[in-house]
């Protein structure tokens, strides 16, 4: 099925991007990778440590060969930090891609918008696809747009939490108003909350919770995947509109009975 | 000398280049992004930055990530 | 003439769809969650004629909820009838024989403090094209003067630089409104004979340069009968849809009056019936909820009394198409087109009163305004 998602000159296959965090290991996390189907997966810039050296992503990555690295920039407090982070996530990747995510708050690990609409700025400036991860606010949604993000991903519920599209409402503002892409991220649980972003308009979601925190990640994964095709599928095919019954007592036409 | 090598004290003996401490220290040097003193150093110039007296050397891998 | 429509405006994709008999998805249009130019189009098909109660009955469920039930009124103050254009359709078009008068600044107070005491707020500032006697420094003069009185202020003019429409925003002009009369072409340039108004694509490209001068809103529309009724109202909606895209601030508002003859005898090639303007102000109302839908009182009391409240937001009142019509002291003027709903304003407020509609005298105060400064667009 040809239904690509094009970023400016970048172009993916996959409708679902994979978050790499929390898995138990790197095994179980590229075999989720791998049943995802995705072109796309982030991951997160930490400083060497050679007590460590197989959390290091990057060689196990590379071997799985259509799939683009998006560095994020978790872990950034404010936009110059974020900025620093997306330059040396970069070096590494090769690629513009870059999720801007500033979560000051390791409670709720919300996004700070202030700070991700002067990062973004800047990033933009400096040619990156960037990705703004953001509260499911319209006007930032545009604003964010306005400044050249490739696009905007708002947020279903808080990090981990698993509540799905608690947003919903504003996302689907979101997809009405805004002319870049719209990638639901964060909060989804269930593949059916994915194929419901994706019904409602979403371009794309982003995963990573729910599947290395699943009982089998790599099944899970694979869930994900037909969840989202589903409902990609479903968004094209043209859902039925939910009834509206009309309330009126004595019809409003009555007016137009005359002949003109 | 004395470099911050990722926070920590880290003692050098003789002039070294960022490059030649990725070397000693054992590391993927594809699978590494550097920033000296704050700024981020393209792995074309690690060769021509020679280490000083208490410079801060950060050396940042990919980990797993949302 | 150009060649064709830019692909963000064309309607041709869509136009089939307003020929359709598939009752099945015209009431699917109608109920549609996100209605765009396809179920719009199915919404304008004759065959849609049986669900106009239908229609009628969720355009009033969607006017309330983003309305209420009030009515936004405006009154039409014609500066200048002089004109050196060659719209057939006009009756002060240069080739008709008409009295032409412009006001001057006594006459102009005249007119606006009898507005001001009948107590309307809002006001649209007219004129014919550009021309001496009313050019771009007279209206800005104009707009100062009311806006000494009144909060929002219209103009209804031709098409300006953005210079221009900057100055007369800082001037305390709140929108412009510019219909496009028709998006088709041929007919276009059919109808506009001669002059200025000939370049159908600086027309196009005015409200884009009146919102980026920093004006809040600009109100589009077409003469309903001129054109191809179907393809000239989605190709509104998607003028109206795009720049509400880009220019995410701002606001839009749409007027589609039926063309009516003139002093000059002129007949619509594609003559619409009264139901056939209310199921183009339902099918709008229903595919953009939050847009106003204007009725002028070009419109016969019968059909203003029925249409209000049901997809139409904002309606004139007591309007003279005439120049110095409210003071009843300048000299007389041919009026531009002639009016079916002469009521006084107290009149008019009762019926609506009477519907269970408030009408709306007053919006927003200008007092903490400063145009808009959009991001730069390419």
């Amino acid at each position: 099925m040809n239904d690509p998602l094009t970023f400016q000159n970048e172009t993916l296959h996959s409708r679902l991007l994979i978050g790499t965090g929390k898995f138990a290991n790197v095994e179980t996390m590229i075999a989720a990778v791998k049943a995802s189907g995705t072109d796309l997966v982030t991951v997160a810039l930490r400083r060497f440590n050679k007590a460590q050296a197989e959390d290091d992503l990057y060689g196990p990555l590379a071997q799985l060969e259509k799939v683009k690295l998006m560095p994020n920039t978790s872990g950034a407090m404010n936009a110059k930090e974020a900025i620093r982070a997306a330059m040396l996530g970069r070096e590494l990747s090769k690629s513009r891609f870059i999720k801007l995510e500033i979560h000051p708050n390791p409670h709720h690990l919300l996004p700070d918008p202030i700070e991700t609409y002067e990062a973004a700025i800047e990033l933009a400036k400096q040619d990156f696809l960037v990705l703004p991860y953001i509260p499911a606010d319209p006007v930032l949604a545009k604003r964010l747009e306005d400044v050249g993000c490739a696009a905007v991903m708002p947020l279903g519920a808080a990090i981990g939490t698993g509540k799905g599209l608690s947003t919903a409402e504003m996302i689907r503002i979101i997809i009405r108003d805004t002319q870049v892409p719209v990638i639901v991220d964060a909060g989804l649980r269930a593949p059916s909350e994915a194929a419901q972003a994706l019904e409602m308009g979403c371009e794309a979601v982003l995963v990573n919770s729910a599947i290395a925190a699943a009982e089998d990640p790599e099944a899970m994964a694979a869930a994900f995947k037909t969840g989202v095709e589903s409902g990609r599928a479903a968004w094209k095919a043209g859902l039925m509109p939910t009834s509206e019954a009309a309330v009126a007592s004595s019809p409003l036409t009555s007016f137009l009975s005359r002949d003109d | 000398m004395q470099i911050i090598l990722n926070g920590e004290p880290h003692p050098l003996e003789g002039d070294y280049t960022l490059l030649a401490l990725l070397e000693t220290l054992e590391v993927e040097k594809e699978h590494t992004a550097l920033m000296l003193n704050g700024a981020v150093i393209p792995a074309t110039s690690w060769h021509k930055h020679i280490l000083k007296e208490n410079d801060e050397v950060e050396i940042m891998v990919f980990v797993g990530g949302g | 003439m150009i060649n064709s429509l830019p692909n963000w405006l064309d309607p041709t994709p869509w136009i089939e769809h307003s020929q359709s008999t598939d009752l099945q998805a015209i009431k699917n249009a109608i109920y549609s969650d996100h209605p765009g130019e396809r179920e719009l189009a199915l919404m304008l098909s004759p065959a849609a004629r049986p669900l106009l109660e239908t229609m009628a009955q969720r355009a009033q469920a969607i006017t309330r909820r983003h309305f209420g039930r009030t009515i936004a009124l405006y009154t039409p103050l014609y500066l200048s009838n002089y004109c050196n254009g060659g719209c057939l359709y006009c009756g002060i078009a240069a080739d008709r024989r008409a009295i032409r008068a412009v006001l001057n600044v006594e006459q102009l107070d005249r007119e606006l403090d009898a507005i001001t005491q009948a107590g309307l707020d809002e006001v649209v500032l007219l004129t014919g094209e550009r021309m001496p006697e009313a050019d771009t420094s007279y209206i800005r003069e104009a707009i100062e003067r009311a806006s000494q009185r009144l909060n929002n202020i219209n103009i209804e003019v031709f098409p300006m630089e953005e210079s221009e429409y900057r100055s007369l925003a800082e001037a305390g002009c709140t929108g412009v409104t510019l219909y496009q009369e028709t998006y088709d072409p041929i007919v276009y340039e059919q109808m506009h004979r001669w002059g200025d108004k000939r370049d159908f694509e600086s027309r196009l490209d005015a409200p884009h340069r009146a919102l980026q001068g920093g004006l809040r809103t600009v109100g589009l529309g077409v003469l309903l009968g001129l054109a191809d009724p179907s393809a000239d109202l989605i190709a509104l909606y998607r003028h109206a849809t795009h720049l509400l895209k880009t220019y995410w601030q701002a606001g839009v508002t749409l007027s589609f009056p039926r063309i009516k003859p003139q002093m000059g005898g002129f007949q619509a090639l594609h003559p619409v019936d009264e139901s056939m303007l209310a199921q183009a102000i339902f099918a709008l109302r229903i595919c953009l909820p939050a847009v106003p839908l204007l009725l002028s009182t070009r419109e016969a009391e019968a059909v203003r009394n029925g249409l209000a409240g049901i997809g139409v937001s904002k309606m004139s009142v007591a309007s003279k198409t005439t120049v110095g019509g409210y003071s009843d002291t300048a000299e007389a003027s041919t009026e531009q087109f002639s009016i079916s709903d002469e009521r006084s304003i107290d009149a008019f407020c009762a019926m609506l009163r009477e519907k269970g509609l408030e009408p709306v005298f007053k919006n927003y105060d200008a007092i903490y305004r400063e145009p808009t400064v959009y991001a730069t667009r390419s």
